[in-house]
């Protein structure tokens, strides 16, 4: 057996839903391949259910392991970094989560914990050089962000033993804060397409009056002073939470 | 080539808060994963740029897995290369095993049977790492529970067959040198024996688990078991001082356990390497044995 049969022969040993008797015998040991079959697993559900903690509690021991074994069959990680295994696993059963008539918001509690799990770990480095925050400039947001739309409010309970999630559909901005925590901010609807704007790559060279005047307009949304003061105010609190970063200083900015 | 002598300690984000708090002066350095930091920001990042500031730093990757027979990824080399780099390692190790097929990673070492191709896959791989990284490389011997050879000590000849055919060192575990000889009946001395000492760049001790069955599986999960201390300096005495890393990634105690360990091997580390203790022992692999 070349080396190469023999690791596609222990990868099915170690992925398929049920290790066949063959791959078993061309490795060597049936007893020893076992093991190390339930050494991978083990390792690989583990690290999805230290992301995920909440939707493995709402799935049961029993369809937990069988939602494991119907991925590891089908689509076995290929994320090199051990942290992204849980995409790898979401991925593939995100449609069965959604499609779930008994627990409508089982797919949204998914994304939702897999979403602070991502944002925990996310590369934060690559920014461009930051100024004084300015309207006159392109404005930069922490890169360890993210929104999300939800028809349920999957946010952790504050009673642990309810079971079950309310219909109650909410936009959510959830950053890193300075302590590495995944803070998560419920935003109103014109907030929440700010943020939008603001964090799209595609307009990362347009200013901060450009982007905020064309959302508002969009919304048909009045620019007056009592606008301007909720803005001032919602920037000096993203500023201080580190939401926002500033503004671009090696930039000309659109005229 | 930086010279790193005494007990390091793997850096690890359960006890990275403790450890940093506290600056332990008997750990001497620590080593870290790549892959735990590479493209990840947050508390990983902060942590590593506090440490490195504080303690000589090596790096153990997880995923180069030198029996693949995978063509190596190039954006994760280049990944790796600016990370080894950015934090100036003086040489970098990874698991002489496979671990996975066709683009999937079972993320676990799996083992190599001692043959041949093996060898020849190993080899060129490393030869492909050492021109890729522009870094010194070394192999680490793992732990395997299926028996790959014909004897316990075939992994040893085929460690030394890729030394010599790479040019690359040695990051010597001697924990799993010992379970092996534990689960495959062979004497570790005499394994230790056949690696030529001057290639040998680092070592790894930690604990591993005994199953009811007999079965040795290495944990990281427990204390260094008193036959590796033994095991360790033996080698020590035949190799001279080089520096030996204390693995720990599960059950992971309070730090202070850690450092009583360190202190512990770092005695054994003392004795073994003082002057008049370390003999120059000559290997079997360098052709001088018996002269």
């Amino acid at each position: 057996m070349s080396l190469r049969e023999r690791e596609r022969a222990a990868a099915r040993v170690c992925f398929d839903a049920v290790p066949s008797d063959e791959d078993l015998a061309l490795l060597g040991s049936v007893e020893r391949w076992r093991d190390y079959r339930s050494m991978v697993r083990a390792r690989l559900t583990r690290v999805v259910g230290a992301a995920m903690p909440r939707l493995v509690a709402a799935l049961g021991t029993e369809r937990f392991e069988h939602a494991c074994t119907e991925w590891l069959a089908a689509a076995p990680p290929t994320e090199r970094y051990f942290r992204h295994v849980p995409e790898g696993f979401l991925a593939q059963q995100q449609s069965a989560f959604d499609a779930d008539t008994k627990s409508p918001w089982l797919g949204e509690l998914a994304r939702f914990e897999l979403m602070a799990w991502r944002i925990l770990h996310v590369d934060d480095r690559d920014v461009p050089p930051v100024g004084p925050l300015s309207f006159e400039r392109p404005i930069v947001m922490n890169p360890a962000l993210e929104m999300i739309d939800l028809r349920y409010d999957v946010q952790p309970h504050a009673d642990p033993h309810r079971d079950a999630y309310e219909k109650k559909p909410l936009h959510l901005l959830m950053y890193r804060s300075a302590e590495f925590k995944a803070i998560t901010l419920l935003l109103n609807p014109l907030a929440r397409d700010l943020v939008v704007a603001w964090t799209d790559p595609a307009n990362a060279d347009q200013t901060l009056a450009a982007l905020t005047q064309e959302v508002a307009k969009r919304r048909d949304t009045r620019t007056g002073p009592k606008f301007i003061e909720s803005l001032a105010t919602l920037l000096e609190d993203y500023l201080g939470r580190g939401i926002v970063l500033g503004s671009r200083s090696d930039s000309v900015p659109s005229p | 080539m930086t010279t790193l002598h005494g007990i390091g300690l793997g850096f690890r984000i359960d006890m990275a808060a403790d450890f940093l708090a506290q600056l332990p002066s008997d750990v001497k350095f620590v080593e870290v994963h790549p892959e735990n930091y590479a493209k990840r920001g947050g508390l990983y990042r902060r942590n590593l740029n506090e440490v490195r500031d504080r303690y000589p730093l090596l790096t153990h990757g997880l995923t180069m897995c030198f029996g693949h027979t995978d063509p190596f990824d190039r954006e994760f080399l280049a990944e790796l290369k600016s990370f080894l780099r950015e934090v100036d390692a003086p040489w970098h190790s990874d698991h002489l095993c496979f671990g996975g097929a066709d683009g999937a990673f079972v993320h676990d070492l799996l083992p190599l049977p001692f043959h041949e191709e093996a060898v020849q896959t190993v080899s060129d791989r490393i030869r492909q790492a050492q021109d890729a990284l522009d870094v010194e490389i070394a192999f680490e011997n793992v732990s395997y529970y299926a028996p790959q050879g014909e004897d316990g000590l075939d992994e040893a000849r085929f460690c030394v067959e890729v030394l010599e055919r790479t040019g690359a060192k040695i990051m010597l575990d001697v924990n799993n040198v010992f379970v092996n000889s534990r689960n495959f009946g062979f004497d570790p001395r005499s394994w230790i024996d056949m690696i030529p000492p001057e290639r040998i760049v680092q070592m790894h001790v930690a604990g591993h688990l005994v199953r009811p069955d007999g079965l040795r599986i290495d944990t990281h999960g427990e204390s260094v078991c008193d036959e590796v201390y033994d095991l360790l300096e033996y080698t020590l005495r035949r190799t001279g001082p080089k520096p030996v890393l204390l693995e720990r990634d599960n059950n992971v105690p309070p730090l202070q356990e850690l450092i009583d360990e360190v202190q512990r091997l770092g005695v054994v580390y003392a004795r073994a390497t003082s002057t008049n203790q370390t003999a120059a022992v000559p290997s079997v692999a360098d052709g001088s044995a018996g002269s």
